[in-house]
């Protein structure tokens, strides 16, 4: 095993290369911007910048274009991104199993039936800003949360099998659920079935801000545990005896991840894969140490988020492809690539 | 830390440093028999223990209750005079270690990482690995032959490695009490004799009490200070080796005869199954 690299080192080649994907997203789209307009806009844009970029010679019109339309739904994506590869490597540690991701414990489902019946019963309603979809969404990701939480809980202890079972029972129950929502109205299908595809095109600033104050305190929070964490991977019962109260840390862990899945897929619908592949490919550069891989999950999410938005929205434009196909469709052969070039370092 | 102690008191007054149980019962469901049946033992500060008895006879339950993975339902166990129940968690591993029965972790953690987790009670969330905590996982890794596996994944490890591993970040926690479930049962002999000569030595050198499960009657009777026999839940007989140590207690807690061969060189005695005949 060859020393492991400072996480600072991954973090300065990490952190432009999200920035430059974020250029590189905010030029392309119907109004095409060159690479060094779209940096000079959003130069401009950040405060402490504004001063030495300029941006004459661009049309005013593209300014807005880049902050008004592009710039709310890239960074949603990065978010989304973010929230959803942090939530499935604390999972895949959480619950010792590779295959964990952030739609496991039936959250997502649970937010897919809240937005359904948004959808079908034509409520429209704004709280915090948000449209009654996405609020009715976060409604049913937290009380399914809580309800997976309640059922699977014995006394004070908290079996991962238990959760687990529990979570894909109540995921497979409220799927059904939504297809019968589907069946007896099917005026709706399309807007459900493109609902739960997932999509970043209703972004908005609140949305941003809403999704931002999630990732930064769940994950703030989930890094605080970080350290535990390494150790409950090796076990509840090693953990236990290393003095770590295994009940409380997993239930710490397990509210905090779950509130954040709940605001990712309000936002967005279900987007799967990214919360599976990017902690694997992640931990390819930052080894097995939580304190490294949620850090760096964070921006290999983002990234990834971006690039399949970027691509989802410019393929077949002017309509959309669902990103959620993007992410399957790109990201699965490049994970089976990386499966196969370093079959050791992932899944085993 | 200890010196070099004395058998027989080696630390103060051996009452305020011991582990008691009493009456502790346990069933898995309440309509089943009972694992452990009224079971009554106290450990000392300083000795060399082995549990001993036959599959099931409830040896893991009991060390499971000491380190609290089972809740106590009836009964209680003290340490130092003081309810276990009682002990925040990390309190209970700055006094008591575990190695398990069972060594396998799925995570890739290098050996250096894994065995650094016994020092865990002493970290908090921020702060990096300490001098002191560097030196204990070196002197832990000395001890149990462990230092040219450090870089290596754990999850490609023998058997015998990771329960040398294991015991190695047991070892680094640094506690008085050092409990063990069938530690050497993936050792081969060698391995076998050298964890059994690292524990003797933290026992006699450094004071710290030790409890293993043990499934080799001889290793128990050439290592332990003293023994307690399980059979059926319960207490069959505790006390000195030699005395606990006998055919008739042998025949009955296991239902096999066995003979007593003395070692041509040392003279010690040597118990061997019948069946061997």
């Amino acid at each position: 095993m060859k020393r492991e690299r400072s996480i600072l080192f991954h973090i300065a080649w990490l952190a432009p290369a999200l920035f430059l994907c974020i250029v590189g997203a905010a030029s392309l789209g119907s109004a095409h911007l060159s690479f060094f307009d779209s940096l000079r806009i959003i130069g401009s844009g950040i405060p402490g910048l504004h001063s030495i970029v300029s941006t004459d010679g661009i049309a005013d019109v593209y300014t807005k274009i880049v902050w008004q339309v592009r710039m709310p739904r890239i960074l949603l994506a990065g978010l989304v991104g973010c929230g959803l590869s942090v939530v499935g490597a604390t999972f895949q540690g959480l619950f010792r199993n590779s295959l964990a991701d952030p739609h496991i414990l039936g959250i997502s489902s649970g937010a897919a039936v809240g937005a359904t019946i948004a959808i079908i019963s034509g409520i429209s309603f704004h709280f915090l800003g948000l449209s009654g979809i996405c609020a009715a969404a976060f409604a049913g990701a937290v009380v399914t949360a809580f309800l997976v939480y309640r059922i699977s809980s014995i006394g004070s202890k908290l079996p991962v099998m238990n959760i687990l079972l529990t979570g894909i029972a109540v995921s497979a129950m409220f799927s059904a659920l939504i297809s019968l929502l589907m069946t007896l109205n099917r005026d709706q299908i399309d807007k459900v079935y493109m609902w739960t595809l997932g999509s970043f095109s209703s972004a908005s600033k609140t949305r941003v801000l809403f999704l931002l104050f999630f990732v930064v305190a769940a994950t703030a929070g989930l890094m605080l545990y970080a350290r535990k964490l390494n150790v409950i991977a090796t076990g509840d019962e090693t953990a236990e005896s290393l003095g770590i109260d295994t009940s409380r840390v997993k239930k710490v862990l397990i509210v905090l991840a779950s509130l954040l899945v709940a605001a990712c897929v309000s936002v967005s619908g279900i987007i799967g894969f990214v919360g599976l592949i990017i902690p694997h490919c992640t931990r390819i550069i930052s080894g097995p140490k939580h304190e490294r891989l949620l850090p760096l999950s964070c921006f290999a999410g983002a990234i990834f988020m971006i690039l399949c938005d970027t691509l989802a929205r410019t393929l077949a434009a002017p309509s959309e492809i669902p990103v959620g196909v993007i992410t399957s469709v790109f990201g699965a052969p490049f994970f089976i690539f990386l499966l196969q070039r370093s079959k050791r370092k992932l899944v085993r | 830390m200890g010196d070099t102690a004395n058998r027989d008191r080696p630390h103060g007054s051996a009452d305020d440093q011991t582990l008691r149980i009493h009456n502790l019962s346990w069933a898995p469901e309440k309509t089943r028999a009972p694992i452990l049946d009224q079971v009554t033992c106290s450990f000392e500060n300083g000795f060399f223990y082995g549990i001993i008895g036959p599959n099931g006879s409830g040896k893991t339950s009991l060390i499971r209750h000491i380190l609290r993975f089972l809740d106590v339902s009836q009964g209680t166990v003290t340490l130092d005079g003081k309810n276990i129940e009682e002990y925040r968690r990390v309190d209970l591993a700055r006094e008591i270690a575990f190695v398990p029965q069972n060594t396998q972790i799925e995570v890739p953690f290098s050996v250096y990482d894994i065995i650094m987790m016994g020092r865990t009670p002493y970290q908090n969330r921020f702060g990096g690995t300490s001098e002191t905590d560097r030196d204990a996982v070196q002197y832990a890794m000395d001890l149990t032959d462990c230092a040219y596996l450090k870089d290596q994944e754990f999850t490609l490890l023998s058997g015998g490695e990771a329960q040398r591993v294991i015991a190695a970040r047991a070892i680094a926690q640094d506690t008085p009490w050092l409990i063990l479930d069938e530690p050497i049962s993936n050792l081969d002999i060698r391995h076998q004799f050298g964890i059994m000569d690292t524990l003797k030595m933290l026992n006699k050198a450094r004071g710290r009490t030790i409890i293993s499960v043990l499934h080799d009657v001889n290793l128990a009777s050439a290592y332990c200070d003293r023994l307690i026999l399980m059979k059926d839940g319960r207490i069959f007989a505790e006390g000195p080796t030699e005395d606990t140590l006998t055919l008739d207690n042998l025949r009955s807690v296991y239902g096999m005869e066995f003979s007593v061969i003395l070692h041509p060189e040392t003279g010690k005695k040597y118990f061997v199954p019948n069946q061997f005949a």
